[in-house]
């Protein structure tokens, strides 16, 4: 069965941006979400792995970490935001910088999938 | 002469020269209209001597002299050892120094420079002298352009964001060069447009513009400016499109009239297209109709990027619904929008 990845970005340009590394590079199937309301819901889903933009219209995406964190799925935030600013439960998460290099998103989600 | 003069303390309404004007009354008035509050500082005692607008400032009782400890407990916290190292350090300060720090009257927080001379220039006895300022005004200003400035950051990384995101996004979509840096191009300048509108002022406030203004805008290249030679006609109810949103609307607009432009209306000079909508309380409808054009033949790849951006556009961005006929008479498109959803 594919891969399950749920992107969480409420820029629908990055999103689809996003979806398209995700079904080209990862051969995975993506899911998208632009609100943390979405996101839970999605994240119920089997997925295998996310993506988490961290300001969202709703708020930031901490509780979509947590609720991913507890169910034992890796995930990568990836924000303009500077890492230093997460809290201090979530410092350990692996973190990209906008703009994403596609090759370093690749490289890092196949590296989390396959751990 | 000129000794006797400043010796002499002539009467204030009878100044002789320029430094008889410069009695204590006379500098007084200076002082008052400048906001300065003087002080002096025993260097042996550490006891500081205030004047009535140095107690002010400080928002502390008029008392003989006051210490340094007790001004430090008004010194904001975070400045607190900024300003005592620069207190301790001032007699081997030198010349002139200036150290700018808050401090907390309730609920205000007020900016002071203390300014004056180290290295025991000026002292007379074993007193110095120098003077505090409330400079407030500058660094609240201050403060409101670092916090501008960030915006400004955080949106100009955006920009970057959605620009990889469009360059990587057309290199998949295209076959040729040509094609990649023509389809990035006009992306670009459809969100290059939206901005344009939307353009945040000096506080980083957008102003929100009125839908048919935006659609306007970005249907510019096929106005005519006579307008009774107009192909398109744009009639929608008065409404107001938010920041957010007027990136979503102007590549929505932006990806019907590249279809249209390819397949549809604007792809021959007899074709027009009509915008209209219907205000359904919380909804409004658009309606997008093009007509007079050729017979519409459905891309193959209708399901391609394209249409996909406008999908998740409409329905992601902007809560709403968007379907596209492709009808061989025309290609019709019609879009419910959540009109508060819309504003944002």
């Amino acid at each position: 069965m594919k891969p399950k990845i749920l992107i969480v970005e409420d820029c629908v340009l990055l999103a689809m941006d996003l979806a398209e590394l995700v079904q080209r590079d990862l051969e995975a199937e993506a899911v998208m979400a632009m609100n943390i309301k979405d996101a839970l819901r999605a994240a119920n889903d089997n997925v295998t792995l996310a993506f988490l933009d961290i300001e969202l219209p709703d708020g930031e995406s901490y509780p979509i970490a947590r609720t991913l964190m507890t169910m034992g799925v890796p995930f990568i935030f990836i924000s303009a935001n500077e890492s230093a600013s997460l809290p201090d439960d979530l410092t350990e998460v692996p973190f990209l910088p906008k703009p994403v290099v596609p090759s370093r998103l690749i490289g890092l989600a196949k590296a989390l999938v396959e751990s | 002469m000129d000794i006797e003069v400043r010796n002499g303390r002539p009467a204030p309404n009878e100044p002789t020269g320029s430094l008889g004007i410069w009695d204590v009354d006379r500098l007084r008035f200076a002082t008052d209209a400048a906001g300065v509050a003087l002080w002096s500082w025993n260097v042996d005692t550490d006891k500081i001597t205030l004047d009535d607008r140095g107690f002010d400032l400080w928002g502390i009782p008029r008392a003989p002299n006051v210490t340094f400890e007790e001004l430090s407990a008004r010194i904001h916290p975070a400045d607190l050892d900024k300003v005592r190292a620069a207190f301790a350090a001032t007699r081997e300060h030198l010349g002139a120094y200036e150290t700018d720090f808050r401090i907390l009257l309730g609920e205000e927080v007020r900016w002071i420079s203390a300014r004056g001379r180290g290295d025991d220039q000026g002292m007379i006895g074993r007193l110095m002298y120098g003077i505090f300022i409330d400079v407030s005004v500058r660094r609240h200003a201050e403060e409101a352009r670092e916090v501008i400035t960030g915006e400004m950051h955080h949106r100009i990384k955006n920009l970057f964001s959605l620009s990889s995101a469009l360059a990587g996004i057309a290199s998949r979509s295209t076959t040729t060069k040509e094609e990649m840096a023509r389809d990035l191009m006009r992306r670009l300048m459809a969100l290059s447009e939206a901005h344009e509108l939307i353009r945040p002022d000096s506080t980083m406030q957008s102003a929100a513009r009125e839908l048919s203004e935006l659609l306007t805008v970005l249907l510019k290249p096929y106005l005519d400016d006579d307008v009774s030679k107009n192909r398109v006609t744009i009639s929608v109810p008065r409404m107001l499109v938010g920041e957010h949103s007027a990136t979503a609307v102007a590549l929505v607009v932006h990806e019907l009239a590249t279809n249209s432009m390819k397949y549809g209306a604007l792809s021959v000079p007899t074709g027009n297209l009509a915008i209209s909508g219907l205000d359904q309380g919380e909804d409004v409808e658009i309606n997008w109709l093009e007509y007079g054009g050729p017979t519409v033949i459905s891309p193959p790849h209708v399901a391609g990027f394209g249409s996909r951006l406008v999908t998740s556009s409409v329905e992601g961005q902007l809560g709403g619904t968007i379907t596209v006929d492709w009808a061989p008479q025309g290609i019709a498109a019609k879009l419910k929008l959540n009109k508060v959803r819309l504003g944002a």
